[in-house]
């Protein structure tokens, strides 16, 4: 199955964004978000604190500690919560991360190596085959 | 860069003397001890974090560690003080939460492995851009 996205051109320069459905597995809430491409980012999907509430990530929320360190000394305590990624037909129940001052949302290596990403960047296109 | 003078209050009396006499025998200034320590302080990463107090959380790291000891394995839910659930997968819990949550029982929930806790560290490139 073959997907094609569009870069955000409104970043400089262009980001590919691929445009995911984020489930509450408990009631349901769904949203659409535009995910950052990030391959820097080691885990699944990381979050705006908005998405917290907007969501109702308390009914689903996992203790553990989390931490991220920004620029080698600015640290984040992160949020758990488990949450159901849907793209295109595929749907998986995963545990999201959610960060206190994260601006855009990012979808990390443990999601992006179950596809193939074609960055086509001269195009500011972005291809998707999930097998 | 320049200098600037700065005086420190409730500076602890013995660590000060003992700053004063290293600062003599490596034949420096108090103030350029000082400012070698300072420069090293800010290259370490702060660790200590402030941490909300959350009653559930607390209950589920007190509930974990019980469990853990008596040879449990698996999750606990925690939805309030004096209610936690037992199951063996996320999946389990997640079936247990939207039960619990359509007979309108609950309003949070906290999902807890029961193993002891570790800190953990999440890789993030961007150097911090990714937050401003």
């Amino acid at each position: 199955m073959k997907l094609f996205e569009h870069y955000d051109t409104s970043s400089t320069p262009p980001t590919p964004v691929l445009i995911i459905t984020i489930v509450n597995p408990v009631n349901n809430v769904q949203t659409k978000i535009r995910a950052y491409i990030d391959t820097g980012f080691s885990e699944t999907l990381l979050l705006p604190e908005e998405y917290y509430e907007k969501l109702y990530l308390m009914l689903t929320e996992v203790d553990e500690d989390y931490y991220v360190i920004h620029g080698g000394i600015f640290p984040a305590r992160l949020k758990t919560a488990i949450v159901y990624i849907e793209l295109n037909g595929f749907k998986k129940l995963i545990k999201a991360y959610i960060h206190p001052y994260l601006k855009k949302p990012l979808l990390g290596r443990s999601i992006l190596n179950k596809f193939y990403l074609y960055l086509k960047g001269p195009e500011k296109t972005m291809e998707i085959e999930i097998p | 860069m320049g200098k600037r003078n700065v005086f420190l209050r409730n500076i602890d009396e013995k660590v000060y003397l003992e700053v004063k006499a290293r600062a003599a025998l490596l034949g420096i200034t108090v103030s350029e001890a000082v400012n070698m320590a300072l420069r090293e302080w800010l290259k370490k990463p702060i660790t200590k974090i402030e941490v909300k107090k959350d009653d559930l959380r607390d209950l589920a790291e007190k509930l974990a560690n019980e469990y853990y000891e008596e040879g449990k394995r698996g999750y606990i839910v925690v939805v309030s003080e004096k209610e936690h659930y037992l199951c063996d997968t996320i999946e389990e819990c997640i079936d247990l939460i939207k039960k619990l949550y359509s007979e309108k029982k609950i309003k949070r929930s906290i999902i807890r492995e029961i193993k002891p806790k570790a800190l953990k560290f999440v890789e993030l490139g961007g150097g911090g851009i990714e937050i401003i």
